[in-house]
């Protein structure tokens, strides 16, 4: 069985169907890409998956359990986690507590510590500072973590909210253009990291992306979307090489590598 | 080191703080005008809370123009239940805030539903159905011409202390409405400082990102809201238990006329919304300048409105941020005066 099961999954806006009956898998543990010219519906899909978006026909199964149309705080209860396109994070926060944020889930407070603090809740908000440090080394943010978010450039922003995301202790991690507008050094970083996490936490992720080099080197298995259709699914070697998609790219822009 | 000696400036300013709160109706008893000042000094505690209570609401990112509102509420329902039930007034401001809380529970879902200018005018006309509901449930409410009550007051006795609900003596009143107002600021403290203070912090920075970490937005906003509407219930108590004349007019000088919601947004602003103690700092220096400026009668909107604005140009911080534009407004201040004789050389 697999992680997530994607059937037949639609969504209409209006007049416009951004996606249409999308069928996959993500298979535990694998690193599986999306791609697809502009306004092909990739984050659509992502917004379909976490709930920010409803459905308009087909299914989630989530680890056997359905979790279509589940409000985005449940499907992060899950363990869903995503990262948005674009450095969405909380800019005035200083770094530390972006991650401290994310840990909003696993804070083991109660009530009353939640709302009124404590000495209990000192205590624990002491042993999460220490978590979301471990969190920030391993993306490489460790040193800034006094910064304010919005301060720092753009690729280590793009690391606060990989970060962000890790700290709700995700099963499967959604990217969105996670490398996107960055220097060949900060997409360098940014690979490795990801890897790692499926190295060494087993982490499974869903990665959308236009960079295609990174994609081809990070991926195990590959899904082409184009107007919100599946044309393609398969090993980065098969999709570069398979008509459809070559179609398609040359179709909207010539960016495929 | 650097640290205790925050720790200690700060408990050092809080007890001048304190001592000076406990102290003002002593240092003001030798002024001819005593008697009003004090009743000035509880309109500043009532407006502190009310304001403080919609900074906790304004921490989720969202205004509420409501306080007026639920003043009237919370003021309504604890004299009501007071002078026609007969229950103790201690008990009725506690009820009057519940009533409030739950009226506010009612609403919350729906007006949560839409975000930005349109809960600003959900909350805003909120406050104007209850104005006009307390006028026309005349035979509840007193109607249009408004609601008097005289009571033979109970006392509460702390061992060789005695409070009691009184019109003659302020100074009391003043102690009562000064704690009252201290737990409720204490617990709104406490709050924004523990872990439900960094969520809504989290959902005005970007509330689809914290939706994302697992913050449920709806149960926040309805929990903060109903919680800033209990207090906003109490200071309408505190106010109706202090006047004993509430009215529904729709008169700027009518404490639960929709002015009220605006003053208490210029505190706030005025005070600085990032800090706690912005409304504290907005809402004393304000009310104390609205007093001094008695004599400028219809020109105070003004005079008020001038001062407003030159804030919100030069301190976009508030009032409560000052120690912040001292080095940037000496610094712009430099670069002026170096400017000036390059300026006038050039051609
Ligand atoms: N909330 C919405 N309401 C209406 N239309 C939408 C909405 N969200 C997306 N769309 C439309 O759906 C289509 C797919 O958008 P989507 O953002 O999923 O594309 P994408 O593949 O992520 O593109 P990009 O690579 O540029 O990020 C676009 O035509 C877009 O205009
Ligand atoms: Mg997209």
């Amino acid at each position: 069985m697999a992680l997530l099961e994607v059937r037949s999954l639609t969504k209409r806006f209006g007049g416009l169907t951004a996606v249409s009956e999308l069928t996959f898998d993500v298979n535990e543990g694998e690193i599986l890409g999306i791609i697809g010219p502009n306004g092909a519906g990739k984050s659509t899909v992502f917004n379909l998956i976490c709930g920010t978006l409803k459905p308009t026909s087909g299914t989630l199964t989530f680890r056997g359990e359905n979790i279509t149309g589940l409000p985005p705080h449940k499907i992060a209860a899950r363990g869903i986690a995503r990262v948005f396109q674009g450095n969405v994070l909380f800019p005035e926060s200083t770094v530390i507590t972006n991650v401290l944020i994310g840990m909003h889930l696993h804070t083991g407070l109660r009530t009353f510590g939640f709302l009124f603090g404590g000495h209990h809740a000192r205590r624990r908000e002491k042993a999460l500072r220490e978590r979301a440090m471990e969190i920030l080394e391993l993306v490489g943010l460790a040193d800034q973590a006094d910064e304010v978010a919005s301060s720092l450039p753009h690729g280590n922003q793009r690391h606060i909210c990989l970060a962000i995301a890790l700290a709700t202790e995700p099963r499967l991690l959604l990217l969105d253009e996670p490398v996107t507008g960055m220097n060949a050094e900060e997409v360098a970083a940014m690979l490795e990291t990801l890897r790692k996490l499926r190295r060494e936490q087993g982490m499974t992720l869903v990665v959308v992306e236009h960079n295609m080099q990174a994609v081809m080197g990070l991926c195990d298995r590959i899904v082409t979307i184009s107007y919100g259709k599946k044309i393609c699914e398969g090993t980065p070697e098969q999709t570069c090489s398979d008509p459809a998609v070559i179609a398609a790219y040359l179709g909207a822009e010539d960016d495929v590598a | 080191m650097s640290r205790s000696g925050r720790t200690w400036s700060k408990a050092l300013s809080g007890t001048v703080f304190l001592a000076v709160v406990l102290a003002l109706p002593w240092i003001l008893r030798p002024l001819k005008s005593s008697a009003y000042w004090t009743h000035i000094l509880i309109l500043i505690a009532i407006m502190i809370l009310a304001t403080s209570s919609m900074r906790a609401i304004f921490r989720t990112g969202e205004l509420s123009l409501g306080t007026a509102g639920f003043m009237l509420l919370g003021g309504y329902c604890s004299a009501l239940l007071s002078a026609k039930v007969g229950i103790s007034p201690w008990l009725a401001m506690l009820l009057g805030a519940i009533f409030t809380a739950a009226i506010a529970a009612l609403v919350a879902y729906p007006f949560f539903r839409v975000k930005g200018v349109y809960f600003v005018i959900c909350t805003l006309l909120l406050g104007f159905i209850f104005l006009y509901l307390a006028g026309y449930l005349d035979k509840l409410t007193g109607g249009w011409q408004g609601f008097q009550f005289y009571h033979i007051s109970p006392v509460l006795k702390i061992g060789s202390l005695t409070i009691a609900f009184t019109t003659k003596t302020n100074i009391e009143y003043y102690y009562l409405a000064v704690v009252v107002v201290g737990i409720c600021l204490f617990i709104l403290h406490r709050m924004e400082h523990s872990r439900v203070g960094l969520v809504w912090k989290s959902i005005r920075e970007a509330d689809q990102l914290a939706q994302s970490v697992g913050v449920n937005l709806m149960a926040h906003k309805i929990f903060i809201f109903v919680v800033a509407c209990f207090f906003t219930g109490v200071a309408g108590g505190l106010y109706a238990f202090h006047v004993h004349a509430l009215s529904p007019t729709s008169t700027p000088a009518n404490v639960f006329h929709f002015f009220t919601s605006v003053y208490c947004l210029l505190y706030m602003v005025i005070g600085g919304v990032e800090s706690f103690y912005g409304p504290l700092i907005g809402a004393t220096l304000f009310m104390l300048l609205r007093e001094w400026a008695r004599p400028l009668s219809e020109y105070w909107p003004l005079v008020m409105g001038g001062i407003l604005i030159l804030v919100v140009f030069f301190m976009p911080k508030g009032l409560a941020a000052f120690r912040e534009y001292i080095p940037e407004w000496s610094s712009k201040l430099r670069r002026l005066l170096r400017q000036r004789p390059t300026g006038t050389t050039q051609p």
